[in-house]
């Protein structure tokens, strides 16, 4: 059982890793070139115009005291209104709005690299040196080898452009309406009972899921497949084999819970790829999550948009390296001490 | 590197010390940019820097702690021989949080002194 005050150590790292997270976004972000106010204003706008925007937003301030006012907002979660992307509109509006499309597309992508990558991975590890672990071998090393703004476009291409069977971009047909009730496409068509309206945003995510979960996929089967070598070789395994149990069971009860616990680390770590992962791929499928916003947010320097986008970044990389300590720690209890 | 943890004096004496040395580059670098801009933009150029290596630092700091242990495991389960420890990383990010701060606490402190 994972102790209380484990879980609140960890919870705790949270506060310096914000404050980090957001001193570093702010910096790089007065660094940058590009001004707001000439963004809001319109590049035809008087220098008079400009100047009155830029004082209005507080811009003409000395940066030491917008960034104690940016810390301030930010300790209590106001991170104020877009400048740009939907003018005066709370930024924690437009994330709300936003965020379930990206841990969905994430989260299913993650699933589907783990539904194939660990069966993947333990069959090449059980056939080490045969044909099956020389394919899958050569199926990881390519799936990690292939870049998503490269891979999206081809499946694009492919499933949409010559065999006409999938969307190229979007969540769901234009002929459907779902209320948002939970954000997640998937189960508001679920909760509206709307089966077309189910198999439609399904179809749309199919490929977004398939370019995101390849590499994940090809990252696990590799991973699960080392891993699951060298606990097969240890001696507990050779004992279980000893005492007359069969090899699946040996196999799937004694082995796979050792040669869990390096794969779970790695999903862990690479959580930070499947977040850059999820931007690049909202952008290919025109998917309008987080990613997407980020991205317009920089072309058009909306620092609140920013900042808070990629606070929300932080925060979910954080929680999810959490849950992956806790998994850890459960897996092999030592890890606590 | 020791093996006992460093007492809070220790601590406190590095921090310090590595506190002033960020603020003289935030002065320094404050006073040198002047010659190429306004005072506001010297000031707030060495203030976002300063910032930048403050924010890096505390960020990196955090990671090294809470991720340390696992990212050890990781190097040796992958069998990287590099040098890379959790404490050594945790002294580096120590060293560049404090003259992070220490740097933009002295930019700030020249643009109020320059009247920006």
């Amino acid at each position: 059982m994972v102790s209380k005050r484990f879980v609140a150590k960890r919870l705790l790292l949270l506060v310096p890793v914000l404050f980090g997270v957001a001193t570093v976004v702010f910096a790089i972000l007065h660094l940058s070139p590009g001004d707001p106010a000439v963004a809001i204003a319109g590049q035809r706008a008087s220098q008079a115009f400009v100047e009155q925007v830029r004082t209005d937003l507080g811009l003409n301030d000395p940066l030491w005291q917008q960034y104690l006012r940016f810390l301030g907002d930010v300790a209590t979660f106001d991170f104020g209104q877009s400048y740009q992307i939907q003018r005066g509109t709370p930024v924690s509006q437009i994330l709300a709005d936003r965020l379930p499309i990206t841990i969905e597309l994430a989260v299913l992508g993650q699933l589907a690299g783990l539904l194939f990558g660990l069966p993947l991975g333990i069959l090449s590890a059980v056939k080490q040196d045969t044909l099956t672990d020389h394919l899958t071998r050569i199926g990881a090393l390519s799936g990690i080898s292939i870049p998503i703004y490269w891979s999206g476009p081809l499946l694009i291409l492919l499933f949409a452009q010559f065999l006409g069977i999938l969307p190229t971009s979007g969540r769901i047909g234009s002929a459907h309406f779902i209320d948002a009730v939970t954000g997640f496409i998937l189960v508001d068509t679920l909760l509206a009972g709307d089966l077309p309206a189910f198999r439609s945003a399904f179809r749309h995510l199919l490929l977004p899921i398939v370019v995101l979960g390849i590499y994940q996929m090809a990252l696990i089967s590799r991973m699960m497949r080392s891993s699951m070598i060298e606990v097969i070789r240890q001696d507990y395994m050779r004992t279980a084999r000893a005492k007359g149990q069969g090899e699946k069971i040996t196999t799937m009860k004694h082995g796979l819970r050792n040669a869990f616990i390096p794969v779970i680390t790695i999903i862990g770590i690479q959580f930070g790829a499947l977040l850059g992962g999820a931007v690049l791929t909202e952008t290919v499928f025109e998917i309008n999550g987080i990613g997407t916003l980020l991205v317009s947010a920089i072309n058009q320097s909306d620092y609140p948009v920013v900042q808070a986008t990629v606070l929300v970044f932080a925060v979910m990389y954080t929680l999810v390296n959490l849950l992956v300590d806790v998994t850890y720690s459960v897996l092999d209890p030592r890890i606590e001490q | 590197m020791t093996d006992s943890p460093p007492s809070l004096r220790d601590l406190v004496v590095r921090a310090g010390r590595w506190t002033l040395r960020g603020a003289a580059v935030g002065v320094a670098l404050s006073l040198a940019l002047l010659v190429v801009t306004s005072p506001k933009g010297a000031t707030d150029t060495a203030f976002a820097l300063g910032a930048l290596v403050l924010g890096f630092g505390v960020f990196a700091w955090a990671t090294a702690v809470g991720l340390g242990e696992t990212l050890r495991g990781v190097q040796e389960y992958v069998d990287v021989g590099s040098a890379w420890t959790e404490a050594g990383a945790r002294e580096a990010f120590f060293v560049l949080t404090w003259t992070g701060a220490g740097w933009a606490f002295a930019a700030a402190v020249t643009a109020v002194a320059l009247g920006v």
